[in-house]
């Protein structure tokens, strides 16, 4: 069963623009919030997000904004 | 856990078993009950598992023993390098959060145990719980060494490399399963049991005021019957509510926490009836509230050790709750006082 988390509040944003689709960002999410979807990234699960930042940190063009909380 | 050693154009590198002796087995039962569980460190720097050459991978991990464990119990019949970086012992996961397992580290690590001349070729495994301290392709600048993200758990590693770094989509995924829960409650009700301590003392004073004529033994009866339902509470906001999480009605653990604190109330106001302690509604109504306060925080709380929450949305939650819960205590608290000695005050 998948857990589901409160509807948007997580934080993640995408720069279509800048994104070359390189999948990192995809590889990274440990809970599969973002596809490929037309050779760029898009985000499909927005409320999974965790906002762990991997993605941000991975995205080699700095296409992705997530605030990451400590702890 | 060393079983030799092995010769390398920059000297002898440690060579480890794949398997857990009694004394490790042992000493990750200790490191794992026990409440600080920072303690237990492996020494940094590359180590071998089987009989790795120049093309073997390279795998890298934090220097938490557990973590280490846990790892190399899984590389049976492998050949393949280690790095075991500085995380101050802590598992790759939490290590990440705080940036501890993280770019500089690894870029260091790389470049003080040479191992441009231990490996001809130019790819780092990474555990993937370890991305979100790690920017790829900053090591990839800094060192030439290309990140690839392997699975989750250790346990899918061989398929992972069998595959040529294949990560099938459940190799990617964090789940929260029942058994994952189940291990992390009896912690939290140990901690959570000394807030408890203070309820009977309480209302052993409440009752001892109320029922002067009654005669220390009933009253020190009637405080252990009406403690129960409080370490109901705890059991139940620690243990009942982590394992029956996802069919709890509501996304927020905190409403979580206030469906099931009211049902536990409903359910012991009933058996006080049955049992025919008293009947005062300011009574009952002052056990609802405390009751399900608690569980409330205790469900909240359990936040912290979910996977599956945001900053965010814990933030969210903690806002609203708090008030409500401090609210509903305080009148939970003065409704007792009046229910028990309020004839006595007046
Ligand atoms: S922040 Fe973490 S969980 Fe959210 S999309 Fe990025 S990688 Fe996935
Ligand atoms: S990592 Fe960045 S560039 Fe690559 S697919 Fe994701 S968003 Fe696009």
């Amino acid at each position: 069963m998948r857990h589901k988390y409160l509807k948007n509040v997580a934080t993640i944003e995408l720069d279509i623009e800048k994104c070359i689709g390189c999948k990192m960002c995809i590889n990274v999410c440990p809970h599969q919030v973002l596809t490929i979807k037309d050779k760029k990234a898009f985000i499909q699960n927005k409320d999974y997000c965790i906002e762990c930042g991997a993605c941000d940190k991975n995205c080699p063009v700095d296409a992705i904004m997530v605030k990451s909380g400590v702890g | 856990m060393i079983e030799g050693y092995i010769s390398t154009p920059i000297g002898d590198i440690k060579k480890i078993k794949t398997y857990l002796s009694k004394k490790d087995i042992l000493q990750d039962i200790h490191t794992r009950i026990k409440i600080k569980r920072d303690d237990f460190r492996i020494e940094t720097g590359v180590y071998a598992i089987g009989d790795p050459d120049k093309t073997s991978p390279v795998l890298i991990t934090a220097n938490y023993k557990l973590t280490f464990d846990k790892l190399r119990k899984e590389l049976q019949n492998l050949n393949l390098w280690i790095l075991v970086i500085d995380t101050k012992g802590i598992n790759v996961w939490c290590a990440a959060g705080k940036g501890t397992f993280g770019t500089e580290e690894i870029i260091n690590k790389v470049v003080q145990t040479k191992l441009v001349e231990i490996v001809a070729h130019k790819n780092l495994m990474l555990p993937q719980l370890g991305a979100p301290g790690v920017s790829a392709h900053t090591i990839k600048k800094y060192t030439g060494f290309k990140v690839i993200y392997g699975p989750v758990r250790a346990e899918d590693i061989p398929e992972f490399l069998a595959t040529g770094y294949k990560a099938t989509e459940e190799m990617r995924k964090v789940e929260f399963n029942l058994y994952d829960r189940l291990v992390l409650t009896p912690l939290e009700l140990i901690i959570s049991l000394r807030y408890f301590i203070m309820i009977p003392i309480l209302l052993f004073i409440l009752n001892l005021i109320s029922g002067q004529d009654l005669g220390i033994e009933k009253v020190l009866n009637l405080t252990i019957l009406e403690s129960i339902p409080y370490l109901g509470a705890f059991i139940i906001g620690t243990l009942v509510v982590p394992l029956l999480l996802p069919i709890i009605p509501f996304r927020s653990f905190s409403l979580k926490g206030v469906v099931i604190g009211i049902i536990w109330s409903m359910v012991t106001a009933y058996i006080r009836n049955m049992l025919m302690l008293d009947f005062q509604w300011i009574i009952l109504i002052a056990n609802g509230l405390i009751l399900t306060s608690i569980i409330t925080v205790l469900s909240l709380n359990f936040t912290g050790s979910s996977t599956y929450t945001s900053f965010s949305g814990v933030m969210k939650e903690t806002v609203w709750t708090y008030p409500f819960v401090i609210l509903a205590s305080l009148i939970g608290v003065m409704s007792m006082i009046v229910g028990k000695i309020g004839d006595r005050l007046l």
